[in-house]
């Protein structure tokens, strides 16, 4: 044991999927206290919420708390991160989970399946000779029981070639462990949701600072997010959902008005300006006279359902109390203005999907 | 600068400012500055900790209104 050269004689080459978070940073220097060679890889599947909020936050946040944490740990530890694109080929894995949904449209265990596929594929390209990941055994009820870490490890090709250096104790050895090139006695053996040990670990590397993702590395386990995403899967044929579909999801207050016509309203002047980045051939309405949010109409484009989505920026306007509010309409290349009645809000209360 | 080599990237969703340049990089010979210009708002500290991962030298970023302009100096094969 302790021996850290691989069988070639050369330096140990390990490929670590690094978040940003802190379970990641404290497998990543668990690896370089046992001298790995460490390339850092992180996934952009669309869905990251520091990727979010670099273009849709409001006015005057921190940047430097929507920076890409992977980045930091790797500039910390002076580790290449790899940023690897997998948005285009994670949209099927959103739309049909092969292992469900986690809480909310989470397809986690999926999701861990692609990356781990494509971090193998990173290690056979770069020669290195495992992959390691800041998971833990059974701190998520779904994905990292150890029926589902087992599958991961399977799924992806990686089987023993992937080590969680964190729970490592707790499983198998894994072929680096056997090999020698992997000291198992300087492993940890976390467990379940307690984070108090992995504190501690931190303070013993000197680890100050880490992301604090809200309940996950992504919004896809946002519950009011998956709340629009249902919906849309609900009216919408699947098939057809494109990936902008699904990031104006993330965007706006929704108003489902019926089975074939939504409505989403910006909240602030950058979601404004992202509905009508990524609102494609929408009609897009907005106040002619007033200050007021941007709004897409999704679905069914008709005298009825315009006048009802100019009634919903009609009320989200500085005139929403006139009795009639001017709204244009572009769509199609054309421009038409409606003179409406804004809702009141008890009105618009009950499409509001939330 | 003319003839400056630079990746605009304006509009374009994050991270995929990181991902031009790194292409970008790969194609150039060891000595090239590339300009990236982002409106993403952190990009001058993603740019600057991909960098220092990657050993190539940050020549610093300014910033103009929501735009960045970074330059990158490649400094290995
Ligand atoms: S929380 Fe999101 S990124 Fe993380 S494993 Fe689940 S689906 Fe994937």
């Amino acid at each position: 044991m302790g021996n850290h050269s691989s069988p070639d004689g050369e330096r140990v080459r390990a490929v670590g999927m690094l978040s940003g978070g802190l379970d990641s940073t404290l497998a990543l220097a668990l690896m370089r206290e046992q001298d790995i060679d460490v390339v850092g890889v992180n996934f952009s599947t669309g869905f990251c919420l520091t990727d979010h909020h670099q273009k849709v936050h409001r006015e005057g946040t921190d940047p430097k708390k929507l920076r890409n944490g992977a980045l930091k740990i790797g500039a910390d530890f002076e580790v290449p991160v790899e940023i690897i694109d997998i948005a285009d080929e994670y949209m099927n894995v959103v739309k049909y989970p092969r292992y469900g949904y986690g809480t909310h449209v989470n397809p986690c265990v999926d999701c861990r399946i692609l990356m781990m596929t494509r971090a193998r594929e990173f290690m056979e390209k770069i020669g290195a000779q495992f992959v390691f990941t800041g998971e833990v055994l059974s701190q998520r009820p779904k994905s990292q029981h150890r029926d589902a870490l087992r599958t991961i490890s399977i799924q992806s090709g990686l089987s023993d070639r992937l080590v969680r250096p964190l729970s490592a104790r707790l499983l198998a050895p894994t072929w680096p462990e056997r090999a020698g090139l992997l000291d198992r006695e300087k492993l940890m053996g976390f467990h379940g949701r307690d984070r108090n040990p992995q504190f501690e670990l931190a303070r013993r590397f000197g680890i100050e600072e880490w992301e604090q993702p809200a309940g996950g590395c992504c919004f896809l386990t946002d519950a009011n997010y998956a709340v629009k995403v249902f919906d849309m899967f609900e009216h919408t044929d699947r098939d057809t959902v494109t990936r902008d579909d699904m990031l104006l999801c993330k965007v706006g207050r929704h108003f489902r008005l019926d089975a074939n016509a939504k409505v989403i309203v910006g909240r602030f002047p950058e979601e404004d300006a992202f509905l009508k980045n990524f609102g494609g051939a929408r009609p897009r309405l907005s106040a002619v006279d007033h200050k007021g949010s941007l709004a897409l109409l999704e679905g069914e484009v008709s005298p009825e359902t315009l006048s009802r989505a100019a009634r919903i920026a009609a009320r989200y306007c500085a005139g929403k109390r006139d009795a009639e509010v001017r709204v244009r309409i572009d769509h199609a290349g054309t421009e038409q203005v409606l003179e409406v009645p804004p809702y009141q809000p008890e009105e618009c209360e009950a499409w509001i999907l939330r | 600068m003319s003839g400056e080599d630079v990746l605009d990237t304006r509009g374009s969703l994050c991270p995929q400012p990181i991902l031009d340049l790194a292409k970008r990089l790969s194609q150039v010979p060891v000595g090239t500055v590339v300009c990236v210009v982002s409106d993403d708002a952190a990009f001058p500290f993603d740019l600057e900790a991909w960098c220092a991962g990657h050993r190539h030298e940050f020549l610093g970023c300014t910033t103009q209104g929501h735009d960045h302009t970074g330059h990158v100096k490649k400094s290995h094969e």
